[in-house]
């Protein structure tokens, strides 16, 4: 017999570090996530400041904060709110409150979602921002019209996933109801409602995006009031990046409560998830 | 007087929570010895430690305490190889691909670890698949082309992790028949992991009954049924015997571990 | 009315679907000849047809054409460059993915549009600017799928490579990307609709060439026939663009990771 050699597995060995070595293994994500953050608006500022950077263009964070702090004290950046936010939530509103009883209808009736499908499609396949200049010459340049365009960007967010959710209700439970003898209405309310919730909560994601972007766009292209207008101005002007910035920054933070929002909605009615998902990003 | 495969002392795998002074022993105290060219299989339920013993022999874990000795392979070449449960060949690989790849992982030239690779098709049966992809084989062939990939790498102990666990009930009888005829023209040392007693009493040389919470061995059982074991022997008293004894060492598990060395 | 138990067979679409398309423009064009809708509001189809023959015919809608397409292969590419492996980055180093991913966000939530009159103030009316409100159109999309699908990967595919003493870099490009590919290629399709709105978004506001310009510019003239030609040639091109890339998204639809 050959004299065999061993290889040693060893269990292994815990180092015995100092506290802080421990802490910040623990925690390094949140430290870098920090650091990643602040190092951003510090490097921002500090090009800025030494003029590697155009600060005519480009502003920094402090200029930011100062403009928009003197911004809030004048009513007429509060007009341009009131004005931004009834286009954004009444379009918003009207667009879902159709759209899921829409979508449901055109869902349930298979005949009817089959001859709506080359349609859905389209507009799907649409970028909205196309329709702006034929809105403006339906609706004008007040606040009619990009109410419309915020309308349109909503409601095809919300219709399409409705169809689609409607479609895709799981046919074991439909079997269930019916060899139970469950009257439509019966089916409708217990099987395709819950069933459809996570597919128009996806959509509302997509929501988020769209009517922001179209209020902006319709505002950039008629340019009367609001927030919109606001950036755009400040844009074209000389040496008012910061109040540009803080415009755009201010539908950032609608952005992510936007989303954030959704997101609750969408943990919320996580227990109603069918085990099949086919919902995309 | 067998050659040692594998050595095990006191292996010990504790996972502790992040915030909290909570232990959980996944594997509290293992001693094993298993012998070249044997059969072993480590059998029990779910959490008793069998798979994560077998991933701390692998590499894949580390253990928290404790000390395994395995013999080295010729040439510097791996000591061991995993067989996997599921999901185990890429999907973007060929058969042959996927059989060379723990080749490939070694270090070997793709065109090298291709050729040393088709004889080991053969000899699991998959004869004229080798550029099949996965998803034109059953879970049985998949299975066998797992098997191949470990083989490819001529490992002196072959580690299998429920490998016939996804497989319907047919099946998996024929692939333990497979097995045995591929072991016995392969002769590697095999540790066997899984839950069901019937499978590891006829495959093994010996059943090392593990128990759950804290994860330890109580029991370590030697079968006597002569090879070349054909499948009929399940149908045996002899073999209904082991079942029944190693049932009842499961039912009513020691509470302390127990050495199933050779010593 | 049928319910939905029984899945759609393809000659049912095309049939339903086929009627669908003709009955809305069928109504659509009696709707207008009837006086029930205004000429002005959509046109009709009939008038759409001989404009896009009289447009096609001469060449004029053909510039605009090629300057979009210009315009769009020119940003989309550079996302595609850029994006993808950044996406691989941050998905695959988890450093990378703390340092950058809450910046990133932030970027995300921002509505591109808002960033098209600064761009334009940098870049002018001409094809830089366009190109590159079409990047960041599509950046994004293409990233996060990116590093959607690297996050996916199995992690027992992971652990085949590392039980077999396969190094890092060998998982990665034996694991990693074969894996993602389908995601990539998913990212491409949702980076390429993006980047077909930043198109028309850019051009619609600040454009002297291109199909939005010339959807505006129509519809200033109130030439609503040939505003809706261009709304419908875009309408087109996008649901072409996404049909081709869904093709290849199937065929590769086999290397998603089954488990995690």
């Amino acid at each position: 017999m050959t004299a065999a050699t061993y290889r040693v597995i060893s269990a292994r060995v815990r180092h015995q570090r100092d506290p802080l070595h421990r802490w910040y293994r623990r925690n390094e994500p949140t430290v870098l996530r920090v650091a990643g953050v602040v190092a951003f608006f510090v490097l921002w500022q500090v090009t800025s400041d030494v003029g590697m950077i155009d600060k005519f263009l480009f502003s920094s964070p402090r200029d930011i904060l100062v403009a928009g702090a003197h911004e809030v004290t004048l009513p007429r950046f509060w007009n341009d709110v009131r004005v931004s936010g009834v286009e954004l939530g009444a379009g918003t509103l009207i667009s879902v409150v159709i759209a899921v009883p829409l979508g449901i209808a055109i869902g349930w009736y298979r005949r009817v979602s089959l001859a709506a499908d080359p349609w859905l499609n389209f507009t799907n396949a649409l970028p909205r921002a196309a329709l702006v200049p034929l809105a403006v010459m339906w609706a004008g340049l007040g606040m009619e019209m990009k109410t419309l365009i915020v309308f349109l960007g909503g409601f095809f967010s919300v219709l399409l996933p409705t169809v689609d959710g409607v479609r895709t209700v799981e046919r074991q439970f439909v079997d269930v109801a019916r060899s139970f003898r469950g009257s439509d209405l019966l089916i409708l309310r217990s099987i395709v409602l819950p069933g459809v919730v996570p597919f128009i909560v996806s959509g509302l994601r997509i929501l988020v995006g769209r009517v922001l972007a179209g209020v902006i766009i319709a505002e950039f292209y008629a340019i009367t009031e609001g927030l919109g207008v606001m950036i755009y101005r400040a844009a074209n002007s000389a040496d008012q990046a910061d109040r540009m910035f803080f415009g755009i920054l201010i539908f950032t933070l609608l952005g992510i409560v936007g989303y954030e929002a959704v997101g609750v909605l969408d943990r919320y009615f996580q227990r109603w998830r069918p085990a099949l998902d086919t919902e995309e990003a | 007087m067998a050659e040692l495969a594998l050595t095990a002392r006191g292996v010990q795998m504790e996972y502790r929570e992040r915030h909290t002074t909570d232990r959980l022993l996944a594997i509290e105290n293992v001693d094993l010895d298993v012998e070249e060219g044997s059969f072993v299989s480590l059998l029990g339920p779910s959490g008793c430690g069998k798979s994560t013993f077998l991933k701390i022999v692998n590499g894949l874990l580390l253990a928290t305490a404790g000390e395994i000795k395995v013999r080295r392979a010729a040439a510097n070449g791996p000591e061991n190889a995993m067989v996997f449960q599921d999901a185990a060949l890429f999907p973007w690989y060929s058969v042959i691909d996927n059989v060379a790849y723990g080749l490939i992982c070694g270090g070997v030239p793709r065109g090298e670890a291709r050729r040393r690779a088709g004889p080991y098709i053969e000899l699991v049966g998959l004869k004229g698949f080798a550029e099949k992809y996965p998803y034109q084989l059953s879970g049985g062939m998949q299975q066998r082309a797992n098997l191949a990939r470990a083989l490819a790498v001529d490992p002196p102990i072959l580690l299998m992790d429920e490998p016939f666990a996804a497989l319907d009930a047919q099946t998996r009888e024929l692939m333990q028949a497979e097995l045995l005829r591929i072991w016995n023209a392969a002769r590697k040392t095999v540790l066997f992991v899984t839950h069901q007693i019937d499978e590891a009493v006829y495959l093994s040389d010996r059943v090392v009954v593990m128990a759950a919470r804290p994860g330890r061995i109580i029991a370590d059982v030697r079968i006597g049924l002569p090879r070349p074991r054909k499948l009929e022997v399940k149908r045996t008293p002899e073999f209904a015997a082991y079942e029944d004894r190693i049932w009842g060492l499961i039912q009513h598990p020691r509470p302390t571990s127990v050495a199933a060395t050779t010593a | 009315m049928r319910r939905l138990i029984r899945p759609y067979t393809t000659a049912e679409r095309v049939v339903y679907g086929l009627i669908g398309f003709v009955v809305v423009v069928g109504l659509w064009e009696a709707a207008v000849q009837g006086g029930l809708m205004q000429r002005s509001l959509l046109s009709t189809p009939s008038r759409i047809w001989s404009v896009a023959v009289t447009d096609f015919g001469t060449g004029v809608i053909w510039r605009h054409i090629f300057v979009s397409f210009q315009e769009f292969a020119l940003g989309f590419a550079a996302s595609l460059v850029i994006g993808i492996p950044l996406g691989l980055a941050i998905g695959w180093f988890p450093r990378v993915d703390h340092l950058l991913s809450a910046l990133l966000a932030g970027l995300n939530a921002t509505p591109n549009v808002a960033l098209i009159p600064i761009i334009v103030v940098i870049w002018g009316l001409g094809l830089e600017s366009k190109v590159v409100v079409v990047f960041l159109s599509a950046f994004f999309a293409v990233m996060v799928t990116t590093y959607t699908g690297i996050r996916a990967i199995a992690r027992r595919h992971l652990d085949i490579t590392r039980s077999f003493g396969g190094s890092r870099w060998l998982a990665f490009r034996t694991v990693a990307i074969p894996s993602t590919v389908p995601f990539m290629i998913s990212g491409t399709r949702i980076g390429a609709g993006r980047a077909l709105v930043g198109v028309v978004s850019a051009e619609i506001l600040a454009a002297n060439a291109g199909l939005g310009f010339y959807i505006s510019q129509t519809a200033t003239f109130l030439d609503t026939a040939r505003a809706m030609l261009g709304i419908i040639f875009f309408g087109i091109i996008g649901l072409v663009i996404g049909e081709v890339i869904r093709v290849l998204e199937r065929r590769f639809d086999a290397w998603r990771p089954q488990i995690h």
